[in-house]
């Protein structure tokens, strides 16, 4: 008997015992000693830290739930079933509870993490001394960058400091005024810009902010600031905008893009389409660089390409083919550009096709049908063109190959020619009409494939701000410049509200087609508030100190 | 030896002496009947091999009486003088001892709530799980089945896959490894309960009926007070067949049964659905998307190839599938040794219609299982069980995947495309590049493989050497688990047909065509240990009753890439009772779990009970007018409990590193950089939901226990209930973690109501039970809401909020006038929403509490007689108060299929006969909103299951050595009345069907 007792008595000795064979926490969720490892030299983790900043950078490519911003502006419209939550951006949808492009979270997430790694890298014994200088550069800029996609959506925003906060922290920050903001970012750009490296940047460090990255975001900032919307132009208060106009703005906006083309690192890429998918353009300043691939044909490429299948999810509108004009230059509205209505695409900017498919236009080796009824149009049920147009833009050039094949799609923030066309916008409004206004223009339309593209130098300051707006509207679609750009302009009214957005409905008869413009969707927007996004609902009622913007 | 109780009966003329054997369903003697004359003059016990001797009457009838089995009787009338009775067993059990967690106690010592059902109960419902039987049996226990096969885990695992990397959602009442019902959600008293099988804790719901002796619920938190910080879930407990002494008792069972689906919907041919899909665009002035041509290809079916109309419901579903299960169990065994073995298996097949030559195509299930008890006496002091369960589960689907198939199934419209092409090719086009049945029949196969061993070994030694009364038990627990795949599917093109310039024909391809894969994955790994040590002390002084124990026990589990997780309990409880009559418990248990944070990791938990027998109080005892009243206790306990919702070590600050998506690519080369990230915010503070539990109940057994009646109340208060704060300021740069701020009340009534007696040869029961349900969310930390109706806290926990549908528009004139969603143009036949605030606009602020805020109403009745040989037992269960939410509206993501419901849609003509809202294509910003016109009525009864048996009689069995022969035919989910009955109020989703089946069986026992 007492063979047994002693037996278990023993098992549960053994037992109770046993000791840990296992750690006590995970060793795969390491802690924040391991990201600043004070032994180091490399700064492996921290620099793992900081790509995942990069990393949060947004990519435009169908950003919004499958579509483009600009699929939100009169570019164009969406493809998907019609409660696609861009089309709220259009017709005035966003309310305080839902805003398919509220970035407020996730940009403060961002910087967040930015201002962790400014405040604790310094820990890190990187050993190439410009390497670290860069880094510190880097998440600055990275930083500014994340408040500016902040700045231009609500205003002025709450600027949360150098500290990093915890669950105990207080973190009721009020809203600084839209002037603190922007000299916040600009400043930032100016302490970042001296510890960033050259331009361009090597081979292997293609991808991350350079001193140019740096000024380019200074000089868009500066020139969003000058206009219309910010620059003594809004509804007085002060959290969306300066107080009184003042002429000097457009000057410091231009003289920082001068500085960028004065540095001459970069200049316009010889070929347009090159630009967006070269594994490294000479035009391209700073972007998102991503992987091989070609994800861009199969979210936006024309339907019913058998061997290359693609979701069409992007319809460009006839607001946008008839921005651009002529080969010659000319606007389609004028009797002498040789516009002819029932054969719209002969004769056309370069660039309407290599922005945009159309019907008959060439495209994996045969014609778009994109007629009714056509193979690319073919009505019933499945997502297709809403417009007869598909994007063309960001593309390979699969114009004659049979099928998609992976190019480089980087996502670009800030490209030579946008600066051009950032000086010249800032230098007109400034100075009027100058040389060097008509250069930069000029530059863009030579590029493009105008001829002539010499400008009259008797225009006047306004028809040369049409012209600038109009190269800018048809060199940058899809960039995500024309959705802010309206409202900066303070135009958005004017453009949402005016007259429905269109498309063609073309028609096959016996000898060709018919074209007939019809309209695809009414816009709206209430410019009493919309010119700025509401602040959410969330942070409003958790925040004590959140103001709102007016009329939200 | 006979024993004659009552030999004060007079000798008539005709006094006969009646000699016989009274035998249980196996054919083995019963000890201990109770035979007597029909007007009580004589009676007498069974013996050890259930002979009897007893003196009747020519005339007479003879009563055979055991507990828990159906009084017999045999008249006397053929004069007869040996009689042989086969007894069975009663439908409606009462013992004398009740399981509870880790044991056993006395029925009348226990102050808990504790419902129990027996395998009579559970062996009439066919079905592939132990939990189909559950609904509608037990008091406090609601079953919802959410879809009608089981779902099989396909994706390998990653690195990310440790369970619980994030935080737990707040409420997340949680399972925690694997568990192998996805099929039926259970809920006790509005919790998830923890399922413990013969002592060990785990999800397993496969375990043959056949083999389980009793399903019990642990509802208080003193029944439950040995889990420490698992305990305030309440528990299923399973208890397998025990060891029986005696030669061996055989049971062999077969049966097959038939399902059919049910609450499929109706698809529209292609005709109607062109013309719906055409008015749907017109709504919303867009192009039309079919031509006159169309309509009449699809009227007159002219053009089967380029105007398909395909019903997909017919084309790859069967009207019915088979479900077989067959099992065997043996028990026997000597004194010093006793085994109960069972063997189980079980081929469900699914309902897909579809062949391949090669390979099984259709979604199948095999299930092996052995389940073995061995209980050895080594001396009189020392005994030793072992126990082991094995398991083997082989399921198949096709290699498009059952779901995906079935969800496919829902969305495709008729004119899709043709299941072939005229040249015998797969139809498809762009937007449906999958061909359904090229996915069923063409597309390889999924094979999946769950193993299962669950071990135990009990020891349990007397110490009545040291301490007249002492007692120890130890007892350990390994059980491994793990599940894989084997992938071997394939990619199947579709093309489409068409017409080129020429007159040509054109086969346009869509889809890649792959190879057959052949990979192998696992898909989940688990293992367990679990140690269990007590000390007790068990004795009788007197009219004093102890039971006092020391209890420890230690259960590591190590699921996945996890780092083991323990659970140790050290406990010590206390039982006292006086004369049976009060009865009072005291539990306190030191509880900890390893996730929490060093040195929070462990907490007090405590309960108490009280009980009164009254029925053993002189006043009624001796009252002969109240000798109906066989026992009547009043109860009452009350605890602390916890539920350890620990996540995985979320209390701790903590990096991934070399994350590979997201990515950053950089140089011209663009070589990706893995990235680290901060995980949430850590809670240092993060400790374990609590629970104050109360209940008070009263049982009683009255006139002979032939009525049975058991009511409670409980009211539980859940507190520190895990939800993120409502004042989430994004500023601060980082998810806000899960902190123990939530408090819920769950309240109710439960009540049982048993009655069984014969009448003749007849018996007969009655068993009834309800439960009342109440919850309100006492506190959540919202934001501070700007409207009254905007608020959850004090709404029932879980309400649905949503808009108030106020009818469709009607005219132009309302459609401008009324409030709308931001950015949606109101039209005539558009759900109109009351605006809450009055602002004309549509949004958040109007949104309110649209679920019913009445206690829930959930209720079982199940009845049966026999006589002759048969029975026949019905089960009715039902619930009410509940509401669902099933948007089904229009075309959905733009190429939905439509239903016959559909076509009741909005028109001009139609106006406010109008079932439906006016149809857009695609999701709509306003008809889709979540409001009270989607809102269903959720209260249903069914009769859930019925049987019917015949048992051969056993003068005709004996001559072929069996003891027991019964046919029975029984049924599951009969017949439905549902308040909202165009889909099945169960399952409603488009997921696999809910089936009807259809089942019928042998049992033969020797």
């Amino acid at each position: 008997m007492k063979k047994y007792i002693l037996i278990i008595t023993g098992l549960i000795a053994v037992m109770v015992s046993c000791k840990k064979t296992y750690e006590s926490v995970p060793v795969e969720a390491v802690t924040s000693d391991y990201i600043w490892d004070t032994k180091d030299s490399n700064g492996i983790y921290a620099s793992q830290y900081l790509f995942d900043i990069y990393a949060n950078l947004p990519d435009g490519t169908n950003r919004i739930s499958k579509d483009f911003l600009d699929a939100g502006s009169d570019d164009a419209v969406t493809s998907q079933t019609i409660a696609a939550p861009v089309t709220l951006l259009a017709t005035g949808g966003i309310t305080i509870f839902n805003n398919p492009d509220d970035v407020w979270a996730s940009s403060y997430e961002s910087i967040r993490k930015a201002t962790y790694f400014l405040s604790n890298f310094s820990k890190v014994p990187l050993k190439n001394v410009y390497e670290r200088r860069s880094w510190f550069g880097e998440a600055r800029m990275l930083r500014a960058f994340f408040y500016w996609e902040l700045v231009k959506r609500y205003g002025g925003i709450p600027l949360v400091g150098d500290t990093v906060k915890s669950l105990s922290d207080d973190v009721q920050i009020g809203r600084s005024s839209f002037e603190t903001c922007v000299n916040y970012i600009v400043n930032e750009c100016d302490r970042a810009v001296d510890s960033l490296r050259d331009d361009p940047a090597d081979d292997v460090s293609y991808g991350r902010f350079t001193k140019d990255a740096a000024r380019a975001l200074k000089a868009k900032v500066l020139l969003y600031a000058a206009s219309n919307l910010y620059n003594g132009g809004n509804t007085g208060d002060t959290l969306n905008g300066y107080a009184t106009y003042d002429a000097n703005r457009w000057k410091r906006a231009a003289d920082a893009a001068k500085i960028l083309i004065d540095e001459g690192k970069y200049q316009l890429d010889s070929d347009f389409r090159n630009v967006f998918i070269a594994q490294r353009s000479v035009e391209v300043i700073f972007g998102k660089a991503n992987t091989l691939g070609q994800f861009i044909e199969s979210q936006n490429g024309p339907i019913n390409f058998s061997t290359a299948p693609a979701a069409g999810n992007t319809s460009p509108t006839q607001e946008l083919v008839d921005a651009y004009g002529m080969a010659n230059g000319l606007p389609i509205t004028d009797a002498s550009a040789g516009y002819k209505p029932q054969d719209p695409y002969t004769g056309r900017d370069p660039r309407l096709s290599y922005t945009v498919l159309y019907n008959g236009a060439q495209w994996l080796g045969t014609a778009m049908q994109t007629f009714n009824g056509g193979v690319n149009r073919p009505g019933g049920t499945t997502v297709q063109t809403q417009t007869s147009y598909y994007m063309r833009k960001f593309m390979g050039n699969f114009e004659n190959t049979a099928k998609y094949e992976d190019h480089y799609h980087d996502w670009i923030y800030f490209r030579f020619a946008e600066v051009l066309l950032n000086y010249a916008e800032a230098l007109n409004e400034y100075s009027g009409p100058t040389e060097d206004v008509f250069a930069s223009v000029e530059k863009i339309r030579k590029r493009a494939g105008l001829d002539p593209f010499a400008l009259s130098r008797s225009i006047s300051k306004d028809s040369l701000r049409s012209i600038i707006r109009n190269e800018r509207h048809k060199e940058m679609a899809f960039e995500e410049q024309r959705y802010w750009d309206i409202r900066r302009w303070k135009i958005a009214g004017e453009v949402y509200n005016k007259q429905p957005l269109h498309g063609m409905s073309i028609t096959r008869t016996a000898d060709g087609f018919l074209y007939n413009i019809v309209p695809v969707l009414t816009t709206a927007f209430d410019e009493k508030k919309m010119y700025f996004y509401p602040i959410p609902n969330r942070e409003m009622v958790s925040n004590d100190k959140m103001r709102q913007n007016p009329g939200w | 030896m006979f024993l004659m109780l009552t030999v004060a009966a007079p000798l008539y003329a005709q006094q006969l002496k009646i000699s016989g054997t009274v035998l249980d369903e196996y054919g083995h003697g019963l000890p201990g009947v109770n035979i007597s004359t029909r007007n009580q003059t004589s009676s007498v016990a069974s013996s050890i091999n259930g002979q009897f001797e007893i003196l009747a009457g020519l005339k007479d009838v003879l009563l055979f009486s055991y507990p828990n089995y159906q009084t017999q009787s045999v008249s006397l009338a053929d004069s007869a003088t040996i009689i042989i009775i086969r007894l069975v067993k009663a439908s409606v059990q009462k013992n004398e001892r009740t399981d509870v967690l880790y044991g056993s106690l006395p029925t009348d010592k226990i102050t808990g709530a504790i419902a129990t059902v027996y395998t009579g109960q559970l062996t009439t419902t066919p079905g592939p799980l132990y939990a189909y039987a559950l609904g509608g049996r037990l008091p406090g226990l609601y079953s919802q089945q959410s879809r009608g096969w089981t779902t099989i885990n396909n994706s390998s695992l990653v690195q990310q896959d440790v369970d619980g990397l994030y935080y737990p959602q707040s409420g997340t009442m949680g399972l925690k490894g694997p568990s192998d019902n996805t099929e039926i959600n259970l809920r006790l008293r509005g919790q998830a309960p923890v399922t413990i099988i013969d002592g060990v804790q785990r999800d397993i719901y496969t375990i043959d009926p056949e083999n389980i002796e009793s399903v019990s619920v642990l509802k208080d938190g003193l029944s439950t007070i040995l889990l420490g910080q698992k305990s305030s879930r309440g528990v299923i407990l399973v208890t397998t067949k025990k060891p029986v002494q005696g030669t061996p008792h055989v049971s062999l069972t077969a049966q097959t049964g038939i399902q059919e689906p049910l609450g499929l919907p109706d698809p529209v041919n292609a005709y109607q659905y062109a013309y719906l899909y055409n008015e749907a665009q017109s709504n919303e002035g867009n192009p039309l998307s079919y031509t006159y041509e169309d309509f009449a290809a699809w009227k007159n079916h002219t053009d089967p190839y380029g105007h398909p109309d395909v019903n997909w419901f017919n084309t790859i579903l069967k009207k019915n599938s088979l479900i077989s299960r067959y099992s065997l169990n043996v028990s026997g065994g000597g004194n010093a040794a006793r085994y109960a073995v069972g063997i189980g298996y079980l081929d469900d097949k699914g309902l897909f219609n579809g062949s391949n030559p090669q390979y099984n195509v259709n979604a199948t299930l095999k299930r092996y299982t052995i389940n073995s008890n061995i209980d050895v006496d080594v001396n009189k002091d020392f005994n030793v069980r072992l126990q082991l369960f094995a398991r083997i589960q082989d399921g198949n689907q096709p290699g498009g995947g059952t779901d995906a198939i079935i969800s496919q199934m829902y969305t495709t419209p008729n004119n899709a495309y043709p299941v072939f092409n005229p040249d015998g090719s797969f139809g498809g086009t762009q937007a449906y590049s999958k061909n359904l049945y090229a996915q069923l029949t063409r597309s390889g196969y999924v094979e999946d493989y769950t193993r299962d061993i669950l071990s135990s070994l009990e020891l349990n030694y007397k110490l009545d050497r040291f301490l007249k009364g002492l007692w120890a038990k130890v007892n350990t627990n390994l059980s491994v688990y793990a599940s894989n795949t084997t992938n071997r599917s394939a990619g199947v093109p579709s093309f489409k047909l068409s017409v080129g310039s020429a007159g040509d024909t054109l086969y346009s391809r869509y889809g890649a065509a792959s190879d057959q894969l052949n990979s192998f994955t696992l898909t989940y790994s688990a293992q367990f240990w679990y140690l269990q040590s007590v000390l007790g002390y068990t004795r009788q002084f007197g009219k004093h009753g102890i039971n006092a124990r020391l209890f420890y026990d230690r259960n590591e589990s190590i699921f996945n890439y996890d780092l083991p997780e323990t659970n140790q309990n050290i406990a010590s409880t206390f039982s006292y009772d006086y004369d049976g009559k009060y009865l009072a418990d005291l539990a306190i248990n030191y509880s900890g779990n390893d996730r929490y944070p060093p040195g929070k990791q462990f907490g007090f938990f405590y309960a108490a009970g009280l009980g009164w027998n009254i029925a053993r109080e002189n006043f009624i005892k001796n009252n002969s007018g109240l000798s109906w009243i066989n026992n009547l206790k009043l109860r009452a306990t009350y605890a602390q409990n916890g539920n350890a919702n620990t996540g995985y070590f979320t209390w701790r600050e903590s990096f991934r590193i070399n994350i590979v998506t997201p990515t950053y690519p950089i140089g011209i080369n663009r070589a990706s950089q893995s990235v680290a990230q901060q995980m949430l915010l850590a809670n240092p503070n993060v400790t374990w939901e609590k629970a104050h539990k109360f209940n008070v109940g009263i049982d009683a057994a009255l006139f002979k226990n032939r009525l049975l009646f058991t009511a409670d109340y409980y009211r539980d208060k859940y507190y520190d209930l895990l939800q993120t704060r409502g004042r989430q300021v994004s500023l601060i740069g980082i998810d806000y973690p899960a902190e123990n701020l939530g408090i819920n009340r769950f309240s109710g009534t439960e009540l049982s109501l048993t009655y069984q007696d014969n009448y003749k040869k007849l018996h007969y029961y009655i068993t009834a039970n309800a439960s009342l349900e109440n919850s309100k969310v006492i506190f959540s930390d919202e934001i501070q809401q700007k409207y009254a109706w905007n608020k959850v806290t004090g709404q029932p926990v879980g309400m649905q909020f949503g808009y108030i549908a106020d009818g469709l528009v009607e005219t132009q004139k309302e459609a401008t006038s009324s409030p709308h969603v931001a950015g949606y143009t109101l039209q005539p036949g558009d759900i109109k929403y009351k605006d809450l605030n009055g602002d004309g606009t549509i949004d958040q602020y109007d949104a309110t509490a649209i679920g019913s805020s009445k206690p829930m109403f959930y209720y079982g009745l199940s009845a049966g007689i026999s006589a002759w040989g048969f029975d026949i037992s019905v089960l009715l269960q039902g619930v009410s108060n509940r509401t669902y939410m099933m948007n089904d509206y229009s075309f959905g993501s733009g190429s939905n299929q439509a239903y016959t419901y559909t076509v009741g849609r909005w028109t001009p003509e139609t106006g406010t006969a109008a079932t439906y809202p006016r149809l857009t294509p695609g999701i709509n910003a306003s008809n889709d909103l979540w409001s009270t016109y989607w809102l269903r009525n959720g209260n249903y009864l069914r009769l859930k299951n019925a049987e019917i048996g015949y048992s051969l009689p056993y003068h005709l069995l004996s001559r072929l050595k069996l003891s027991a022969v019964r046919f029975f035919a029984n049924g599951y989910n009969l017949l439905t009345h549902a308040a909202f009955d165009r889909v099945d109020p169960e399952v409603y989703g488009q997921v696999y069907p809910v089936q009807r089946i259809i089942n019928f069986g042998v049992n033969v026992k020797f």
